[in-house]
């Protein structure tokens, strides 16, 4: 790149560093690395993906812009292939803790088989138990020792019937009970007829009559204890037959999972419950019948011989990689989810669902840094799970203790997941800044570039890039000459012309652009002047305050003179950055001397308005001027300085040098020239240094000289070191091919102060003065009168005090 | 029930009898049999069997009454026992008017005071079917009881266990002979209202021609009644035979003609009784 510095400022070359098409010539887009440039990034990717150790998630941070998540995803993809998947997970019943589901795990692809073999099972352990239990050999066995207790019983009363009869009684029976009464001939005596009885009969009527009563009293005590003993034989019946009808279905699934003991153990488990508490099941087994699998049958007691299958990896062809993109606490580790029944909420083990962490177990999560710190308890409940090395479902509302009512706690599963936050650069630094285990659990850092450096390599692969992501975005092809002004302004989007940026989403979205204008054109391929189209479009729709700025500017609501001298007065240059625009603004700076004590004022700071660096900025200047012109006397001037018409807050020190050269001329009484803007910091020694937004402050000010009509006098002082960064439009080159604008280069307040005044500023002799008329010398006569004015002062301030006392 | 009106069809039931003695009154019973009432669209006459002798033996002086629940010995006494009596047969009444107007039929209840025979033979008339079930067939003498029912000019239908019903498939003992006839048809028309779409036919006779002839009897049977029907042969009324020979293994109802009972009718009867399932006599 050509840069010529002449006494015109800097060639139209140095302006704006073109990319050349050439290069970038249509050849097959060949399988690019689009982690390329990102190698910092992507050596952090490769140590945390394939560290085991716990604490060594990641945290892929960088501008919104750089596209990390998808390059993440595909690196994580690229090493999830590679790796098995992983186990299966399912929730079964725990018949000793009914609240807390069991865990079981088994190979990928084994969880749905499970599930379909046990509802299978379910199927057939419904129709067989129908069967077993509506047989006729059931229904016999059970009816014989119904009729023995009832033949005991009956047994028993017959025979107190019979000693009835021996004794003369009759055994009648009431609504609620028994009664012994006597009779003759099989009617029962009347009250007078049993008078008039023998009194020797009567009593032993009586006799019979109460001993009878007690014999039955103490038969009917012992119904209880044999109705018990009923049911127990009843019960044991019913289990042999459960037995009988579970052991060949439970036979058959012991044999297909025989390999897996955590199966066989659940499935001792189901038979031994099936048997334990066939009396519970029966009713609903002989209400269904063999009506076979149904929604009903997944309510009541058999559902609890389901499996639930929490995560399968059947179909799986590697290790997961999720992008969970609504990282609540449910959607991270699962939920319970509730039914209605009666009116009341209620939950099982087959209403328990994964969450991300369950899905990703065994691989790669990704979340978005910012959407998991936005949700309520998803953060905390992230770092918990990681600390802990298992993945608990728990209820939000148990989190606050708004909840306390008995409800499911199921068995934590273990956990092996890489997690990948993406983040933005500052969410980063505040979590490591603040939050103590942050660090502790995220130990890599996968730092994405904004930009790298532009070489011609780099703008080959930039360009491959750039036409892979048009080709993932259905767009035209790009021509080259369009590649090279997307390249050209990547680097005006880096700030420097030997950088480019890696906002990949900004170029895609001027790329969508720039194919919308190719359409409109009626092109089958993107063309540079589509490319300059979408710019422009993309500048005019974010231009409204910039066209707002200038209009004030230019109906003289705003002081800005672009022509003529002033003493003490400047044009400084600052950039806004609204939303998706910056644009440069020039600012009028002023300054005024007076007699004082060697103070620099800077209002802004006195106001409240300027902030620290600002007021550093203006401090350095009293460092110049005490350095340069008060080595042997101090410095008695009190001087102010002011961004005039700003009302808002200053900021920054990219303005300390225009301040120096207000300042400089207002002591010397040295004009200014107005057609001139100046940027650029200064240090202690009159160096100027570089500053940010050099291409929007050009731009400011050029355009407000522009609407002016451009006189060739006007410009733009900008640092020397900033020269390498100028990526100007074509507008404002043309104006300096032109002669019509000028950029200068300034390395010191020097060579910017004779570029403003056209005077000289004369070099110090070795007995400490300046050459006439030089501006050095005007500065330090000034200030040689200002000290011998306080002198005076001083003196004469002294004579009033001893005059007094 | 008008007795003197004589129905139409001899086997049309259109009312169920249901003797029910207070000391075995089961609620399952009043259930199921007015269920079945409904099934029939028949109405339902529950028959309370007051035993007038007891209130008699409550006015003995030393009677004491032995409580079931709890057991306990507690005085006794006529109007006691009455009050006892009386909120009993309340009881089964309302229960008995509410499974009816469940079912949709006619219900009631009455009071008798006489023995279960001289009760159903003083109430019944055409087109009544009597049931007993399982309480009253475990009383004591249930044999001469039943073989007396059985005696009558109604169809008795037994049922050991309340489950059973309604049954789920019927099986006729057939013999080509008037009564066989109308034990066919009583179990058609049983059938019939029990949304049954077949019934097994138990063929006896071994007589080549007469087979024939039960063979067209029972193809027109078919095609009145619109219900399919599968016949085997029963080698002899034995029970080995019978158990298998009805089928859904005594979720089934077995309809005998009584002359095939005879002359053994009490031994028949106490066969029949052995059987897991109902059956019904037909006279």
């Amino acid at each position: 790149m050509a840069e010529t510095n002449t006494e015109s400022g800097l060639a139209p070359d140095a302006l704006y560093r073109a990319c050349p098409p050439a290069p970038l010539s249509d050849e097959p887009v060949e399988e690019i690395d689009l982690l390329f440039g990102q190698d910092r990034a992507k050596e952090a990717l490769r140590v945390g993906v394939g560290m085991s150790a716990q604490g060594y998630n990641v945290f892929a941070l960088g501008p919104s812009e750089t596209d990390k998540a998808p390059l993440v995803r595909r690196l994580l993809e690229q090493e999830a292939a590679a790796k098995e998947p992983p186990s299966d997970w399912c929730y079964v019943f725990n018949f000793e803790h009914p609240n807390e589901p069991r865990a079981l795990r088994l190979p990928a692809g084994q969880g749905p088989a499970l599930q379909t073999d046990m509802e299978q099972f379910v199927d057939d352990l419904q129709t067989g138990l129908a069967a077993a239990f509506e047989s006729e050999e059931y229904q016999t066995r059970r009816q014989l020792i119904v009729d023995e207790f009832h033949q005991e019983h009956q047994q028993a009363l017959s025979e107190l019937n019979s000693k009835a009869e021996a004794r003369g009684l009759a055994f009648l029976h009431t609504p609620t009970g028994f009664l012994f009464v006597p009779v003759r001939d099989g009617q029962v005596l009347s009250p007078d007829e049993i008078n008039d009885l023998p009194e020797e009969e009567q009593e032993r009527l009586k006799a019979a009559v109460e001993e009878l009563q007690e014999e039955l009293l103490h038969l009917l005590r012992s119904v209880p204890a044999q109705q018990r003993k009923m049911s127990e034989r009843l019960r044991d019946l019913n289990r042999d037959v459960a037995r009988y009808a579970v052991e060949d279905l439970i036979r058959d699934l012991r044999a297909t999972y025989q390999a897996h003991p955590a199966v066989q153990s659940y499935l001792d488990a189901v038979e031994a419950d099936i048997v334990d508490n066939i009396n519970n099941l029966l009713p609903q087994v002989l209400r269904l019948g063999g009506a076979g699998f149904s929604g009903e049958t997944l309510r009541g007691g058999l559902q609890r011989y389901t499996v639930n299958t929490l995560v399968a990896h059947e179909n799986a062809n590697g290790a997961p990689v999720v992008y969970e993109d609504r990282p609540s606490l449910r959607q991270l580790v699962g939920r319970s989810e509730n039914r209605i029944e009666n009116g009341v909420l209620v939950t099982d083990f087959t209403l328990l669902r994964a969450g991300a962490l369950h899905r990703a177990n065994g691989g790669y999560l990704m979340i978005d840094a910012r959407r998991v710190l936005q949700q309520p308890f998803a953060w905390e409940a992230l770092k918990r799970t990681l600390r802990a090395g298992e993945i608990r479902i728990q209820s939000p509302y148990e989190e606050i203790g708004l909840v306390s009512t008995v409800s499911l706690d199921p068995e934590p599963i273990p956990l092996n997941v890489k997690v990948v936050l993406v983040g933005d650069r500052w969410l980063y630094y505040v979590l490591q800044a603040l939050d103590p285990e942050f660090d502790e659990l995220f130990r890599i850092e996968a730092d994405f570039e904004d930009e790298i450096d532009r070489t011609d390599e780099s703008e080959r692969r930039y360009a491959q890039l750039l036409r892979r992501l048009a080709e993932r975005a259905d767009l035209r092809p790009l021509q080259p000459e369009a590649l090279a002004r997307l390249i050209e302004h990547s680097a005006r989007l880096a700030g420097e012309a030997t950088k480019l940026s890696m906002e990949i989403d900004t170029m895609r979205e001027i790329a969508q652009e720039a194919n919308f204008w190719a359409g409109e054109n009626g092109r089958d391929a993107i063309a540079r002047e589509d490319v300059a189209r979408a710019l422009d479009a993309r500048r005019q729709r974010a231009g409204r305050l910039r066209e707002r700025t200038q209009e004030r500017i230019l109906d003289e609501t705003l002081f800005i003179d672009t022509e003529g001298t002033a003493v003490g007065q400047i044009n400084g240059l600052s950039v806004l950055q609204i939303g998706r625009d910056a644009f440069g603004r020039p600012t009028r700076i002023t300054a005024r001397v007076q007699l004082g004590t060697g103070k620099v004022v800077d209002i802004e700071r006195e106001v409240e308005l300027g902030g620290p660096i600002h007021s550093k900025g203006v401090m350095i200047l009293s460092g110049f001027l005490g350095a340069r012109y008060a080595t042997e006397q101090p410095l008695s001037l009190t001087a102010t300085l002011v961004f005039e018409q700003s009302y808002s807050g200053v900021e920054g020190d990219s303005a300390s040098s225009a301040e120096l050269y207000a300042l400089l001329s207002a002591i010397g009484e040295v004009p200014l020239r107005q057609s001139l803007a100046v940027t650029g910091s200064v240090n202690q020694h009159g160096e100027v240094q570089p500053i940010g937004g050099v291409n929007e402050k050009i731009e400011g000010f050029f355009d407000i000289c522009r609407e002016r009509g451009l006189t060739g006098a006007q410009g733009v002082l900008i640092p020397q070191a900033n020269v390498k960064d100028l990526m100007l439009r074509a507008e404002v080159v043309d104006a300096v091919r032109n002669g019509e604008f000028h950029v200068y280069p300034i390395a010191t307040i020097d060579q910017g102060m004779e570029r403003l005044t056209g005077q000289s500023m004369g070099e110090r002799r070795d007995d400490g003065t300046y050459p006439p008329e030089s501006i050095n010398e005007r500065v330090a006569s000034r200030l040689e009168h200002f000290a011998e004015e306080r002198a005076e002062f001083q003196m004469s301030q002294d004579g009033q005090e001893q005059s007094v006392t | 029930m008008d007795k003197s009106k004589a129905s139409p069809d001899p086997t049309d039931i259109r009312r169920v009898l249901l003797p029910l003695p207070p000391s075995t009154l089961d609620a399952e019973a009043v259930r199921v049999v007015t269920r079945l009432a409904g099934q029939l669209r028949a109405e339902i006459l529950g028959l309370f069997l007051k035993d007038e002798t007891v209130g008699r033996g409550a006015a003995v002086p030393y009677a004491r009454e032995v409580r079931r629940l709890p057991a306990a010995i507690v005085p006794s006494s006529p109007e006691g026992t009455e009050r006892q009596l009386q909120a009993q047969i309340r009881w089964a009444e309302a229960l008995l008017r509410k499974e009816a107007r469940k079912t949709g039929i006619r219900g009631r209840l009455q009071v008798a005071t006489d023995s279960v025979v001289d009760t159903v033979r003083s109430v019944s008339g055409a087109g009544d079917l009597i049931v007993i079930g399982e309480p009253v067939l475990r009383a004591k003498g249930m044999d001469s009881l039943l073989e007396s029912l059985v005696g009558g000019v109604h169809p008795v239908l037994t049922i050991p266990p309340w489950h059973l019903l309604p049954p789920l498939g019927i099986a006729v003992v057939f013999a080509p002979t008037s009564n066989g006839v109308r034990a066919l048809q009583t179990a058609g028309q049983m059938a019939r209202r029990l949304r049954r779409t077949g019934i097994t036919l138990l063929v006896l006779n071994d007589d080549a021609e007469r087979d024939e002839e039960t063979i067209e009897g029972v193809r027109r049977f078919s095609e009145a009644h619109e219900m399919h029907v599968s016949v085997r042969r029963l080698a002899a009324l034995e029970l080995p035979h019978l158990a298998k020979a009805v089928p859904t293994e005594g979720h089934g109802l077995l309809v005998v003609p009584r002359p095939l009972l005879q002359p053994a009718m009490r031994q028949m009867l106490h066969t029949l009784r052995t059987l897991p399932g109902p059956f019904l006599v037909t006279p």
